[in-house]
């Protein structure tokens, strides 16, 4: 018998959390609709601390889809609590916060705190006198306007941030409109004399209308050019990818015959279960049948197969795999995780590729004025001047596989189900907020399983050098890509020539994104200096 | 090792150790806090953990559930646009009384995956009706006041005036 054969109102003697769960469900229209059904319905949906409005609202941010017409006016509407205001300022498209929109009056506290996680750090210089909602307006105009025009009056210059190999970092500029960062890269590669090394690109970090992105080359392990300060960059200290854990807790055996349980991962497998047309297995023991006979449930541990991920609490078998066995001792796997574990604090010593960071060098110093070198000065011709970088350039080198006997090799490279990401409790960086990255690097600095956190070369390894055996070479430039959310997607490939697209990155917006770096980066210098080592 | 789950009516249900790590309650009950330190507590195969609030019904109905995911992460997190699997849609179904029974007894044996999959089935049952068919399906009387009819009046007024300026 159905509800609506018997009409029932059950959900007035429902907990109001749950209520408010379950009306956080429903789409935007069907909440609205819903908010004039009784007295109980409008104030439980009213409610800034139940806020059913949040599920919703968020989901219609994430959607790739274009934005539902009763989006636009949930400004004008009371029930809606004004803090999710926050969240659609925060993710929302510019277009429509500025065209679309029916923002409401909203306090200053909630535009700083929109501003702070949308935008960089460094951008905060543009508030100047004022308050933070004009900041925020007049920002998200002048990102707008500069991504639908080839405008740069606002900000002519475009500073950048080098990294070089003897642990300084040099925060340069050069000519918005003309500025081309594969170009400038060729000339502090034909300075660091690795001209004959291929460029390589690497997405950092993608916020909603900004991209972080890292220029370099790879060079062999045994170069005398190796810049730690750009691996650390791109891996942060202890963070391994995630699947890598697996690897780990396999070390972590060898010292603990069982470890705790882990989340087992969704099985790819085509189900077919049809709920009316099996029986339940699960019937009382003490339930007689008719003849007597009490049921069981059929043991369901040996129906499993082989193929299966261990269930929680499952010991797991030790293995040792050759990887395993020839850098047990060289800051991979048990010793990393013992850092993470027992150490006191996140920057533990035992890592074994240390950058310069030294407890005695003071903090960042400011170094001379800048010295404006704008990119008409180089010769070198730009080699993808005009075109899109091919996937192969931007992407991590392709590593051969490893011949390995461990099994735990064998789990998923692809893309993983958002919902698998390990619980913020367990990341060892907390993710970063301000600014808030896209989904697809929701846990940034640390690794996110989302196939799109091309950071690490190779998921799944114990490899002690990153990108196939290679290290990063010579300085490092960090830039700043203006983007549209529709148009940039985390894993395509990465456009470097739009021309006057580039926002300014400073050594502020580094240490914000990168705060481990603060420690590791001897001097900051404002300009060239004495050239890009 | 396996459990012994009683149902309210106290009907006894033998669950296997990794169909009930999916009950939160029963977790905690079998193992406490060790459970979360990493040691394997030693059960007695004849344990038997009483569920006073779930009739053997949708007891069973859960175990189904769990027994489905015991190797699987449900989806627990309402943010994402992620669709629930097929699976989960058929067994939750669009039986009202029954998915709130669900509900209510997924939320007392605390199983998040579980309870997001009864608060969408619901949702799914609500959505697309106006708020006549919602009284007419809850049985429910609606008691606003005039005055909050008239304010609600304006407020849809003014969003209608919005979408529809002419």
């Amino acid at each position: 018998m159905t509800a609506t054969e018997q009409p029932l109102c059950p959900l007035d003697i429902l907990p109001v959390e749950l209520f408010a769960s379950i009306l956080s469900e429903l789409d935007l229209a069907s909440l609205i609709s819903a908010s004039t059904v009784s007295s109980l319905f409008r104030s439980v949906i009213a409610s800034p601390l139940l806020n059913p409005w949040r599920q919703p609202i968020r989901r219609v941010l994430l959607a790739d889809e274009p934005y539902p017409p009763e989006f636009s006016q949930l400004g004008a509407r009371l029930i809606v609590p004004r803090h999710n205001w926050i969240e659609i300022l925060a993710l929302a498209r510019l277009e429509w916060i500025l065209l679309s929109a029916t923002v409401p009056s909203l306090p200053e506290q909630m535009w700083e705190e929109a501003f702070n996680r949308r935008w960089l750090p460094g951008m905060r210089k543009w508030k100047k006198l004022g308050n933070w909602q004009e900041a925020y307006k007049r920002t998200a105009m002048r990102i707008w306007h500069r991504l639908n025009s080839s405008c740069t009056s606002d900000e002519s210059w475009c500073r950048y941030v080098v990294l070089n190999r003897n642990g300084s970092a040099n925060l340069c500029e050069a000519y918005s409109r003309t500025f081309n960062p594969l170009a400038v890269f060729d000339e502090f590669k034909l300075q660091a004399n690795l001209m004959h090394l291929e460029t390589q690109v690497r997405l950092v970090v993608q916020f909603l209308d900004i991209r972080v992105i890292a220029l370099g080359v790879l060079h062999h392990s045994s170069s005398l050019f190796v810049n730690s300060n750009a691996r650390q960059l791109l891996h942060p200290p202890g963070v391994q990818s995630w699947i890598d854990d697996t690897d780990t807790i396999s070390d972590a055996t060898e010292a603990f015959d069982i470890v705790p349980s882990i989340s087992s991962q969704r099985s790819p497998q085509v189900v077919t279960f049809a709920p009316q047309s099996l029986p339940n297995p699960y019937t009382p023991v003490l339930l007689q049948t008719a003849g007597g006979v009490p049921l069981h449930r059929a043991e369901s541990n040996e129906s499993t197969g082989s193929n299966h991920a261990p269930g929680r609490g499952v010991p797991f078998r030790r293995t040792m795999s050759n990887e395993a066995n020839g850098r047990a001792a060289a800051g991979n796997g048990i010793f990393r995780r013992l850092t993470v574990s027992f150490g006191d604090r996140i920057f533990g010593g035992v890592s074994n590729d240390a950058g310069p960071s030294s407890p005695t060098i003071p903090g960042p110093v400011l170094g001379r004025s800048a010295s404006h070198q704008p990119v008409h000065s180089f010769s070198t011709a730009p080699r993808t001047n005009g075109h899109t970088l091919p996937p192969s350039t931007s992407a991590p080198l392709a590593v051969p596989a490893i011949a390995s006997s461990s099994s735990t090799y064998s789990t998923t490279n692809g893309p993983v189900s958002p919902s698998l990401a390990p619980p913020s409790g367990e990341l060892l960086y907390p993710p970063l907020k301000y600014p808030t990255p896209v989904p697809e690097h929701r846990n940034y600095p640390n690794y996110t399983p989302s196939g799109s956190d091309n950071r690490w070369s190779r998921k799944g390894t114990l490899w002690e050098l990153d990108e196939g055996g290679m290290l990063w070479a010579g300085p490092m430039m960090i830039v700043a890509q203006l983007v549209h959310p529709d148009n940039a997607r985390v894993g395509e490939a990465l456009d470097l020539t739009g021309q006057g697209r580039w926002a300014a990155f400073t050594t502020q917006d580094l240490f914000a994104l990168a705060p481990w770096m603060e420690e590791r980066v001897t001097k900051v210098v404002d300009g060239m200096g004495l050239g890009v080592f | 090792m396996s459990i012994t789950l009683i149902s309210k009516e106290g009907a006894q249900f033998l669950v296997s150790k990794p169909v009930a790590d999916r009950i939160g309650v029963v977790r905690d009950c079998a193992y406490g806090a060790d459970f979360w330190l990493g040691y394997a507590v030693a059960t007695d195969d004849s344990m038997g953990i009483t569920l006073a609030n779930v009739t053997s019904s949708i007891l069973s109905k859960i175990l189904v559930w769990c027994e489905h995911y015991k190797d699987m992460e449900p989806l627990v997190d309402g943010d994402s646009n992620m669709e629930f699997p097929e699976w989960d849609m058929a067994y939750i179904g669009h039986d009202m009384n029954q998915i709130l029974f669900v509900l209510e007894a997924a939320d007392y044996l605390h199983i998040p995956g579980l309870l997001l999959l009864a608060c969408k089935g619901i949702a799914d049952v609500l959505d697309g009706r106006n708020p006549r068919g919602i009284c007419d399906l809850l049985g429910i009387v609606m008691d606003f006041s005039h005055r909050q009819e008239v304010d609600m009046d304006k407020e849809n007024g003014y969003w209608r005036w919005f979408l529809h300026p002419t």
